[in-house]
């Protein structure tokens, strides 16, 4: 829902409440009782409601993951000009979202995924704002990313199930779709965001 | 400002509570950063439950008064 149209309702409610704070004696009548449980519980609580959906939605985007200084570079190398660069790759063909493109990948496709995305979320602002955060080339993923993450597109695609490095050993798809040979970290897709080596790199002008 | 009628008292407490809730939403829908995400989690979420707490038990006491009498 857009925002203007949560401010709108938050005004509402606001102006509703007022009336209970100035004249709380019309809640004396049976009409002001019910309009009191609008104005002080309903209306409250549908605001809340949406508003944290609105947030919700909000720290899904690029531009909220991006927000931290800390992950300038990784941002940064969404931009580079190398279809080897599998961030890069990804993000300037829009085989994930342009807009969403962190929690994309870095989501949990599991069940509560999303839930245990945020909650990693809030861990990263604890270690950014109270903690000691690291240099961003020594960032880690709390554990190892998850081939189901990747599957979650690829599953089923013409050229992951019939790509001719992955056909050629009848062993690999069994494994990577087991997660017993990692996607990533077995040397076939690895450069990722490669933020160590970003001032070396071309980057992409386009898709502002 | 405050009405001396002990149910009419708590309901204005818990609509000024509300209202800073609201106020506090408003703000951290129109901020954009993780901050503003917080300050709805932690600050917003804390007012609007005091808030409609006290509502709710505005209610009960308004309930057992005339049991009293």
């Amino acid at each position: 829902m857009p925002t203007f149209l949560i401010l709108l309702l938050v005004a509402f409610s606001i102006f509703l409440i007022g009336i209970f704070v100035f004249r709380p004696q019309v809640t004396a009548t049976r009409g002001g009782k019910m309009m009191a449980f609008l104005a002080l519980f309903a209306l409250p609580l549908l605001c809340l409601g949406m508003g944290a959906s609105g947030e919700l939605e909000h720290a899904k985007s690029t531009e909220f993951c991006l927000s931290c200084h800390i992950m300038e570079p990784y941002g940064k190398s969404l931009r580079v000009d190398d279809p080897q660069h599998l961030a890069a790759a990804h993000f300037q063909n829009h085989r994930v979202p342009p807009n969403e493109a962190c929690y994309t990948c870095h989501t949990n496709y599991a069940m509560f995924g999303g839930i245990k995305a945020k909650l990693g979320g809030l861990r990263h602002i604890y270690v950014y704002y109270l903690g000691t955060p690291p240099t961003p080339e020594n960032i880690k993923l709390y554990e190892p990313y998850n081939n189901r993450e990747c599957l979650h597109c690829h599953a089923g695609a013409r050229s992951f199930e019939e790509g001719v490095v992955h056909t050629a050993d009848p062993d690999l798809l069994p494994a990577l779709k087991a997660n017993k040979t990692s996607c990533i970290s077995s040397g076939c897709h690895g450069a990722v965001h490669d933020v160590a080596s970003l001032k070396d790199a071309k980057f992409w002008k386009g898709g502002n | 400002m405050l009405s001396t009628s002990p149910l009419e008292r708590k309901l204005q407490l818990s609509g000024i509570i509300l209202i800073l809730g609201l106020v506090v939403e408003s703000l951290c829908l129109l901020g954009h950063g993780p901050i503003a995400f917080m300050l709805f989690v932690g600050l917003g979420g804390v007012l609007f439950a005091v808030g409609i707490f006290i509502y709710l038990y505005s209610l009960v006491g308004a309930k057992a008064e005339p049991s009293k009498q």
